[in-house]
């Protein structure tokens, strides 16, 4: 597929997007608001997580939360309901690949998340002042390893459901245990040790945890990066594999 | 003249169930062709075939001289595809389609231009799913069309549509014929078929029962002609056996059907008259392509006897 084309294909999956308001409010607004409340109740002085006052911990985790709702929210539905409506087929047929769709519909994805993340970033400056990243690159490396890892995820999802109501239904039930044990909820120090245990394999741990270590200054932990590339390989070579069946 | 589409001894099963059984099939240039048949009768799997969409387990197709299967991309330059059961993205405006589907051929007319030839001027911003059935109808069979190709396949075009809509549908499909273009197209409404198709071929059970033209069918599928009246239920009607020409005679409460050939409405007509009876609603049933369907799709060998 020739490049323009798949800039074409990407411009016009974006404006689709944003005539999404359920998709776009969800997944801005959802980790703005969740930011704003659990940041004040454990805003406190003097008690810290992970070495840091509460609303710098929450700023930062809730960067996560956005990754993950775009990855198990906003794609898989999206993408499911391309194969489900034939969308795909009829694009097929003009010799456009699905995966150009697939990675056009990443594309923006991708995009949104980043407005997003700016959009929570610049809500919480004034509320709760955190502290610039001791490391941008790595919090930036961060970001993308594991938004990438998210989004892959989400096409294996709906690779696996490829139907609008059953991808979102498998999102939704994905996303909020995933996000409860992460420690982008309840700090993990709180939670009882099976749960402790369950949030080792629990993906979005290590995406908070990949964003955090470098802002908080404990360095880029390659563990957690390593976690979300393989997370994000073996989904992506899955959904792949689903796809070429079909 | 080699023929467009040329389709020998397909064969195509999904899991253990066979969809399409030794299908052999040939299609001129510049006809309107239909494929006729039941649901799951294998119709759109073959022209899926056809398409490059699916690639078959066995048998030898040729669109163009391409091989659908091994020169996708090569072959959809130069046809155009109507798709069953295809979509556009709810929110997708008019404009936005027609504008990314002539990105994808060099040879495409600006989309102001496809909107006014298909009747959807002023329909430029609507969203997709605002769009009438018979909007949306127009607007997949211009984006078949986008790239001016030699061969259109048409699957299912009037589902859907009601009545006047779908006699738009058809003038679409002529002048589609008239542009020069071969038409392949999938129907189960023998109406259209009997309307539109240069020729049918009518597929059965994975297979081509039949292929004539529509009237050529009727002629030698048809079963003969109907003579059909009323008369009072105690009245005897057995004695028309006798009479030249009928070969049937079948009686529903006061309904009676004479089936025979040939000037069967005159003998039948002198008979009745002679024997004091004069039924005004005496008519002819000349056989439509819905009874050759009917017949062939109904035989328990698949091809009924030519009569």
């Amino acid at each position: 597929m020739r490049p323009p084309l798949f800039a074409k294909l990407t411009w016009l999956e974006a404006k689709l997007f944003l005539r999404e308001p359920l998709a776009v409010g969800f997944t801005i607004a959802y980790p703005l608001v969740v930011m704003f409340v659990i940041a004040g109740v454990f805003n406190r002085p003097g008690e810290e997580i992970r070495g840091v006052g509460g609303a710098e911990y929450y700023v930062v985790s809730n960067i996560a939360v956005v990754i993950a709702a775009m990855g198990l929210i906003a794609l898989p539905p999206h993408a499911a309901s391309y194969f489900e409506r034939g969308v795909m087929r009829r694009l097929r047929a003009s010799s456009v690949p699905a995966t150009a769709v697939l990675l056009a519909q990443s594309a923006v994805c991708f995009g949104v998340a980043i407005a997003a993340t700016v959009v929570l970033l610049g809500a919480a400056r004034p509320a709760y002042p955190y502290p610039v990243p001791q490391s941008v690159p790595g919090v930036v490396l961060g970001f993308v390893v594991g938004l990438i890892s998210f989004l892959a995820l989400g096409l294996l999802i709906a690779a696996l459901f490829p139907t609008t109501r059953s991808a979102q239904s498998v999102g939704l039930v994905l996303f909020f245990p995933l996000y409860l044990i992460s420690g982008a909820a309840p700090p993990l120090s709180v939670l009882p040790s099976a749960m402790r245990l369950a949030a080792d394999f629990d993906p979005l741990k290590y995406a908070v945890r990949a964003l955090q270590d470098p802002w908080f200054g404990y360095g880029i932990t390659v563990t957690n990066l390593v976690v979300l590339a393989a997370i994000g390989v073996v989904s992506g070579l899955g959904a792949a594999l689903v796809f070429r069946r079909r | 003249m080699p023929a467009v589409v040329d389709v020998q001894h397909l064969r195509k099963a999904y899991g253990g169930v066979l969809a399409v059984d030794d299908l052999s099939l040939e299609v001129e240039e510049g006809e309107i062709f239909g494929l006729l048949g039941p649901n799951g009768a294998g119709k759109t799997t073959t022209v899926e075939c056809m398409e490059g969409l699916r690639h078959p387990d066995e048998g030898q197709i040729r669109v163009l001289g391409l091989d659908p299967s091994r020169e996708p991309r090569e072959l959809r330059r130069r046809i155009g595809c109507q798709l069953q059961q295809a979509a556009l993205p709810d929110r997708i405006r008019v404009w936005e389609a027609l504008d990314l589907f002539a990105a994808l051929a060099p040879q495409a007319a600006p989309w102001r231009v496809v909107l006014e030839r298909w009747g959807l001027e002023g329909r430029g911003r609507a969203a997709f799913s605002s769009l009438s059935g018979g909007e949306q109808q127009r607007l997949f069979v211009a984006l078949a069309l986008i790239n001016q190709p030699q061969v259109v396949f048409l699957d299912e075009l009037t589902q859907g549509l009601d009545p006047a809509a779908r006699r738009v549908a058809w003038d679409l499909v002529r002048s589609v014929r008239d542009r020069g273009a071969t038409v392949i197209l999938v129907t189960h409404f023998m109406e259209e078929a009997q309307q539109l198709c240069d020729r049918v071929a009518v597929v059965h059970r994975g297979r081509v029962a039949a292929v004539d033209s529509p009237q050529g069918l009727i002629s030698r599928y048809g079963g003969g002609v109907r003579v059909v009246f009323s008369t009072p239920a105690h009245q005897d009607a057995d004695w028309l056996r006798r009479v030249p020409h009928v070969s049937g005679v079948a009686r529903h409460g006061p309904r009676v059907e004479v089936s025979g050939d040939g000037p069967l409405l005159a003998h039948l007509g002198a008979a009745l008259i002679a024997h004091g009876m004069e039924p005004a609603d005496l008519r002819l049933e000349q056989p439509t392509l819905e009874d050759v369907f009917l017949r062939i799709t109904q035989a328990p060998g698949g091809v009924p006897p030519e009569r």
